[in-house]
């Protein structure tokens, strides 16, 4: 697994370079999520949870409240001075990332979308306070990853990573903090 | 100093720069006519999804290929407006109205 550094120069943001992907993840996510075609078909093969979830009916609709949405994530992730304050952007995963911010996994959403809550969603590890790892991200329709295949792809995605820095030793400051403290 | 964590990363970066950045800005830099584009697209959405329609169908409507169908789809491409007269005129809609 390998890292690319979303921003020259600025150490707060990373992204996974799988091999054999021709781009890192954020970048991925991003193509996807400015390309109508791609919504298109993402929202006809998904058009009952567009329905169930969110009480839309009409693809042309949610092509657009993505595109919008896309628009502001992106603004939120590359503007500064917020992008210095990704732990203001990046939130726990679920619960058990909120007890132990090891590692933790965190989500990144537009947080303050008006008329219904917005479901693009970036997936990311916290290395450190403010330093993240983007391993991919998803139209999140459901109210569980475990839902859905490409929701839960993401999910092992992030499990993956999280294992992937932990097999390697890396730890966040505070607990490599405590560590050497211990020692 | 860098911390452990941000060493680590460094260590294993990849070849490939992110392109994030880039692209970001160039959807930033062409947003005013990428929003046409992007207008022109939800609409033909709205006429497939009215009609029941998949890419090829629309494609033989319109007397154009599938691929052509993609890039009108995808929102990014710059149209003439001879061409997006002809969508309108085969398909009876109003793609774009200036206000």
């Amino acid at each position: 697994m390998n890292f690319v550094r979303i921003i020259d120069g600025y150490n707060h943001l990373w992204a996974v370079k799988e091999e054999g992907k021709e781009a890192d993840e954020l970048t991925l996510l991003f193509r996807d999520w400015t390309n109508g075609e791609f919504l298109f078909n993402f929202f006809m093969e998904h058009l009952d949870d567009l329905k169930d979830f969110f009480r839309i009916e009409r693809i042309d609709e949610a092509v657009s409240d993505t595109f919008e949405d896309a628009e502001v994530l992106q603004k939120l992730i590359l503007d500064f001075p917020y992008t210095e304050n990704l732990d203001e952007l990046f939130k726990p995963l679920d619960v058990t990332d909120t007890r132990i911010r090891e590692l933790s996994r965190e989500k990144a959403r537009n947080w303050e979308r008006n008329r219904h809550a917005s479901w693009l969603r970036v997936y990311a590890i916290r290395l450190e306070p403010n330093v993240y790892v983007v391993t991919g991200g998803a139209i999140k329709l459901t109210r569980t990853m475990q839902e859905r295949k490409h929701t839960m792809v993401e999910l092992d995605k992030l499990n993956r990573c999280k294992a992937y820095l932990k097999a390697h030793g890396v730890f966040d400051q505070d607990s490599f903090v405590e560590l050497t403290n211990g020692d | 100093m860098a911390g452990r964590a941000i060493q680590f990363l460094e260590a294993h970066k990849s070849e490939v720069p992110s392109r994030f950045v880039a692209e970001a800005n160039w959807r930033k830099d062409n947003e005013t006519w990428l929003r046409w584009s992007r207008q022109l697209a939800i609409t033909l959405m709205g006429y497939m999804q009215d009609h029941g329609m998949k890419r090829a169908d629309l494609a033989a409507r319109l007397g154009v290929s599938p691929q052509y169908v993609s890039k009108l789809l995808s929102g990014t491409e710059n149209l003439s407006f001879k061409s997006i007269a002809h969508i309108e005129d085969k398909l009876g809609i109003t793609c774009m109205s200036i206000r």
